[in-house]
């Protein structure tokens, strides 16, 4: 396809196209222009089959390596994600959910809790899954519990005058909390899992903690919530406290791994935003460099056909998956499912099940090993 | 868990490679068919042998094809960098490069792509300053 003045510009890599409809599945390479060879940057975008016949963008994986550095050290990785081109359809209430809206404006009203509403609206929006296989593995790690009856809701009204739009909704949901809120959380968080199934997986939870500490000043953004308290500060101190006395293992352990890359555990469906667990096996390492936690890593989905009812057969491959959205809306969700029916949703029990969610779903989605057995 | 950045270089130019995708070789008008014609969508038919340049054409034909039924949605994108190696800043002595996170809307239904980022608490207070909001 090259056109006008190619020869000083244009894409060079490799293009796979799917052998039915000819749609493209994946394109790899670099656009690169003349003269500024070295500062193109390396592209790796998937598509998946997500509606009908059509494969739409879903991953784009990127690289730029330093220009000047003989050793060919990454300047920078990145991981690209699309999705919610559903979003008419994308909650558990689909009768409810728009692009865009206030939430106010949405029916029955009056038998929603506050909290029902800032969940309805966050996945009219994108930002939230709807009810999954993942809610339902978290429900089950949160299943019988007591929770605080810290409240979100007065933030939430009072912060903005509604109504607002979805690009305003990380300023407008407010779920920090006081100092005294978070320490009675944290302990109420220990005194749960000190009393759980994963007790006796202290040791590997506290891998996990040491890698999130030693890592929170290299990726700082990766530990800050847009919602809520940085799991970089006081939150990760205190809970890491006791599993000070523990005896780590051996760091240069192959089969002791601290730390998944990024969105190890959680795929995206683009089209519907469901989230799910990914089901491939874990690859046996072979040396210890390939120990990368919290890294970003290139995106190798599993590309299948929806089948003939169009129902999606994908995913069960090593996707590396979205961790924004799967790691703290995924928690939201499942409070929703934890206390009951979804209509009768006690705001009591909403924000410290959500923080303790927050913090066995760290444990969960990066942590290779703890809560994978439920 | 992440926070939002305001949508700076790096993102855009990720934004460009996945527009990059979608519209080139496009020159046609917007299509007004709705999402769910995605059933229904005329596509190629099943394998068959084809030389090359039909091959080729084909691909180019369904690219066409999607570009236009993009133009129906609003989807989220996301980036996440990670820079690698650390440096010296002022008054901070050697810092890890760190990291950034940009979460926008793409909007794919007008002539030309556009993003709409969501608000971060910097962008935010630019805003307001800029409005008048805050003194």
């Amino acid at each position: 396809m090259p056109q006008g003045n190619s020869k000083k510009r244009g894409f060079v890599g490799r293009i796979w196209a799917e052998d039915q409809n000819y749609g493209i599945v994946r394109f790899k390479g670099t656009f690169i222009s003349r003269g500024r060879a070295k500062c193109a940057h390396h592209f790796d975008s998937w598509r998946l089959n997500t509606q009908g016949t059509w494969w739409m963008p879903a991953y784009v994986s990127t690289e730029k390596f330093a220009p000047y550095d003989p050793s060919h050290k990454f300047w920078f990785k990145a991981q690209t994600r699309v999705w919610g081109y559903d979003l008419r359809n994308a909650s558990d209430r689909p009768e409810n959910a728009r692009q865009t809206g206030p939430p106010n404006d949405l029916p029955d009203e009056t038998i929603y809790s506050p909290e029902n509403t800032i969940v309805r609206r966050l996945q009219a929006a994108g930002l939230m899954a709807p009810d999954g296989q993942v809610n339902r593995i978290l429900e089950t790690v949160v299943n019988n519990i007591l929770i605080l009856s810290h409240e979100v809701t007065s933030t939430y009204l009072t912060s903005f005058a509604l109504p607002f739009p979805d690009t305003l909704i990380p300023l407008a949901i407010d779920f920090h909390f006081s100092r005294t809120q978070e320490t009675d959380a944290d302990k109420k968080a220990m005194e749960l899992f000190s009393k759980s199934p994963y007790k006796d997986q202290f040791v590997i939870a506290g891998l996990f903690l040491n890698a999130l500490e030693s890592d929170s000043g290299r990726f700082p953004i990766l530990l800050h919530g847009p919602f809520s308290h940085d799991f970089g500060s006081s939150h990760l101190a205190r809970t890491h406290a006791p599993f000070g006395s523990i005896k780590p293992p051996k760091a240069d352990r192959l089969d002791r791994i601290s730390a998944l890359p990024i969105g190890s555990r959680i795929v995206v469906d683009p089209w519907s935003d469901r989230i799910e667990m990914t089901k491939s096996k874990p690859v046996p390492l072979l040396s210890k460099a390939e120990k990368i936690p919290f890294e970003v890593t290139p995106f190798y989905p599993y590309l299948k056909r929806l089948d003939a009812s169009g129902k999606s057969t994908r995913p069960d491959a090593a996707v590396r998956g979205r961790v924004f959205q799967s790691r703290f809306l995924s928690n939201v969700s499942s409070t929703q499912n934890a206390v009951g029916s979804g209509t009768d949703f006690d705001p009591r029990t909403f924000s410290n099940l959500r923080r303790l969610l927050r913090w066995f779903d760290r444990l969960w989605i990066d942590c290779p090993a703890p809560l994978t057995t439920l | 868990m992440f926070t939002s950045r305001t949508f700076s270089w790096p993102s855009w130019v990720f934004f460009v490679f996945f527009v990059v995708g979608l519209v080139k070789g496009q020159d046609s008008s917007p299509a007004a068919a709705a999402p769910d014609a995605a059933h229904t969508a005329p596509l190629a038919s099943t394998r068959q042998r084809i030389s090359f340049d039909d091959f080729v054409d084909s691909v180019i034909a369904q690219e066409r094809r999607l570009t236009d039924f993009m133009r129906n949605f609003k989807p989220l994108i996301e980036t996440y960098i990670q820079e690698e190696g650390s440096a010296y800043r002022f008054q901070k002595g050697i810092i890890w490069n760190g990291d950034d996170y940009f979460l926008s809307r793409l909007d794919l239904t007008g002539n030309s792509p556009s993003i709409v980022p969501f608000a971060d608490e910097e962008t935010w207070n630019q805003s307001r300053l800029r409005t008048g909001i805050i003194s």
